[in-house]
């Protein structure tokens, strides 16, 4: 995805290598006349022979420049690259790309400098780029260095930022357990959307996803293209994603070292989405405790799975204080009827307690994941802060008790299966006649 | 962390962050510069104090390409020679410019290149081919004078006068060939 660099700056500058040569090889040719010593001639001759060069092919445009990344997007330990291009200078000898180096950005080659030759006046550069951690991050400035014979003439330009959205690596997950259907579904099993299932709903061309044994052999033989039977969703199911961006507990080390509590959430909601939108279920996103709230409405398919992917991507926890507004338990936008609501949170921050007791009271069968990581101490150097996190962790387990007695479960984050116990719990209940709380 | 320390930090990072590459071409320009002031030497002139003046300029050269230290580590070299040589033939002279070349080409290099950077291999085989064709013309220019100065010893110095209007007559090609400059 380049795109040409308009309202380049900077032009062609002498370089001190070519001073250097025009001194030298005028200084030492004046030596050898004015002071009768030919040999002089001989140490001085290089250096004239190298400024004449260098001369004779002095630039007299300014290359062009067509620069960008290949990928907006990527997702964690995925890589693309910077890709620049300089053309239209015909004495165009050599070209330098440097991006600088920044937090989660891994490089390639490692020092994140390319050179490559020019050839008719053009030469092609490459940086590739990794991203360590989801999130939406500008890669770098790259400074480019385009040089003429001999580096006798040197020009100079910097790109502007390019954004680059991260989406998380959705962390390994299964459930084989399956909530109970939404109310006033027709038959038994079935949505009225496409999706997994048993029942037939048409014969349609195959797009990538579908599977192998879809296709719809005779159909495809006689259209001359892939057809495959597309059938009813099984189940309809609304599920409600709360996520808790307070605060972040734990050290973040990207997608190949250890998660901090907002990496686990994160990570743990894209895996929910992902492995429910694809099954047709309804898929919705709360984002509360960042500085701006995110909210996506319930859908299915391929697109919600994006747009619930690129809202984690920008979650950002309240640096400064505590979020001015308080969360509401329910958010008419993303309450439906029969939604099961996965609020996942480190559960330290006193708001998120209280939101998933908030939920559980309004009558929705909610389950809560716990993402605070193993291990998680936040006072390694000063003992007061670390005595004070070890009563907050005294604290949260009493709260935690508090919670699973008013009838929310409280599960841990562990990935295929961490749910599957829950979710059967909140399916049988779900027969039995409800009393709601009413404010 | 007091401001030395971070100094200290900073150039361990440079020093780590250096590309093998870079570590050969810093080698390549020291090591040419010292020969040029040891081929000096051989032919007659002063070594030993000028020799690791040399050395150390050419040292400050590498690290700081972009600065005039690669000029100044020239420029002691052409006053050793001038200075305590007279030989005009001795084939020293040819050795000592082929080094100095060399100097001059890879610490011109270096000034656009990072220090992390490894250098493509057609920007290197380019370079070499270029400095193959301006040693040629080294060549030449010692064999003419070689040639004159044992024909007429007086005829060194027509030769350099010629090469002086030759130098000056390139200069004018140049600028009248060069389209102005931007900026």
């Amino acid at each position: 995805m380049t795109t040409p660099s308009s309202a380049l700056s900077g032009s062609w500058r002498p370089t001190v290598a070519l001073l250097r040569a025009i001194v030298v090889g005028a200084a030492g040719a004046a030596v050898a006349v004015v002071w009768q010593r030919p040999a002089m001639l001989v140490l001085a001759a290089p250096f004239g022979i190298v400024a004449a060069w260098a001369l004779l092919w002095r630039p007299g445009s300014a290359p062009s420049l067509e620069e960008g990344l290949a990928h907006r997007t990527v997702r964690e330990g995925a890589a693309t690259s910077w890709r620049g291009r300089l053309w239209g200078a015909p004495e165009l000898d050599l070209a330098v790309a440097v991006l600088a180096d920044a937090p989660w950005f891994d490089r390639q080659p490692e020092g994140g400098a390319v050179t490559a030759p020019a050839t008719d006046g053009a030469a092609s550069l490459e940086i590739g780029v990794r991203s360590a951690r989801w999130g939406l991050r500008p890669v770098e400035r790259v400074r480019i260095v385009a040089a003429a014979a001999w580096a006798g003439f040197r020009w100079v330009h910097e790109t502007p930022p390019h954004s680059l959205t991260t989406l998380p690596v959705p962390g390994v997950f299964d459930a084989d357990a399956t909530a109970h259907p939404t109310d006033g579904l027709i038959g038994q099993h079935r949505s009225t959307r496409h999706g997994e299932g048993n029942e037939f709903a048409a014969v349609r061309p195959f797009r990538p996803g579908d599977r192998m044994r879809r296709i719809n052999w005779v159909r495809s033989t006689r259209s001359g293209e892939l057809q495959v039977n597309s059938t009813w969703s099984d189940l309809d199911l609304h599920l409600a994603l709360v996520v808790d961006a307070t605060d972040d507990y734990g050290v973040s080390e990207g997608v190949d070292g250890r998660a901090s509590s907002l990496d686990l959430t994160v990570r743990a909601a894209g895996a929910i989405a992902e492995h429910y939108l694809p099954l047709g279920e309804r898929v919705s996103l709360r984002v509360f405790g960042a500085p701006i709230p995110m909210t996506i409405a319930p859908a299915t398919g391929n697109h919600q799975l994006r747009r619930v992917l690129d809202v984690l991507a920008r979650v950002r926890t309240t640096e400064t204080g505590r979020p001015s507004a308080r969360v509401p338990a329910r958010d008419p936008r993303v309450t439906t009827g029969g939604q099961l609501t996965v609020m996942l949170s480190p559960l330290v921050a006193a708001e998120a307690l209280d939101h998933a007791v908030a939920l559980g009271r309004s009558g929705l069968p909610v389950v809560v994941v716990d993402t605070l990581p193993d291990g998680t101490d936040l006072g390694d150097d000063d003992v007061n802060t670390s005595l004070a996190w070890r009563i907050r962790l005294l604290e949260r387990r009493r709260e935690l008790r508090l919670v699973r007695a008013a009838g929310i479960p409280v599960v841990a984050w562990r990935g295929p299966g961490s749910l599957d116990q829950v979710i059967r719990d909140i399916s049988r209940h779900a027969t039995r006649p409800a009393m709601r709380t009413r404010r | 962390m007091t401001r030395d320390s971070t100094e200290l930090q900073a150039v361990i990072d440079r020093l780590v962050s250096t590309s093998p590459q870079r570590w050969v071409l810093i080698a390549v320009a020291v090591s040419c510069a010292v020969t040029a002031s040891a081929a000096t030497a051989a032919a007659g002139g002063s070594g030993g104090v000028v020799l690791a003046l040399v050395g150390a300029v050419a040292a400050v050269a590498v690290l700081r390409p972009d600065g005039h230290a690669a000029a100044i580590a020239v420029a002691i070299v052409l006053v050793q020679w001038s200075f305590s040589v007279e030989d005009a033939t001795t084939p020293w002279a040819l050795a000592a410019a082929l080094a100095l070349l060399v100097f001059h080409a890879t610490v011109s290099l270096m000034a656009v290149t990072p220090i992390t950077a490894t250098i493509d291999l057609g920007v290197l085989s380019r370079w070499g081919r270029r400095v193959a064709v301006v040693a040629a013309g080294t060549g030449v220019v010692w064999s003419a004078v070689v040639v004159m100065e044992d024909r007429q010893p007086s005829a060194g110095t027509l030769l350099t006068a010629a090469a002086l209007l030759l130098l000056t007559v390139l200069v004018t090609v140049a600028r009248v060939r060069s389209h102005p400059v931007e900026g």
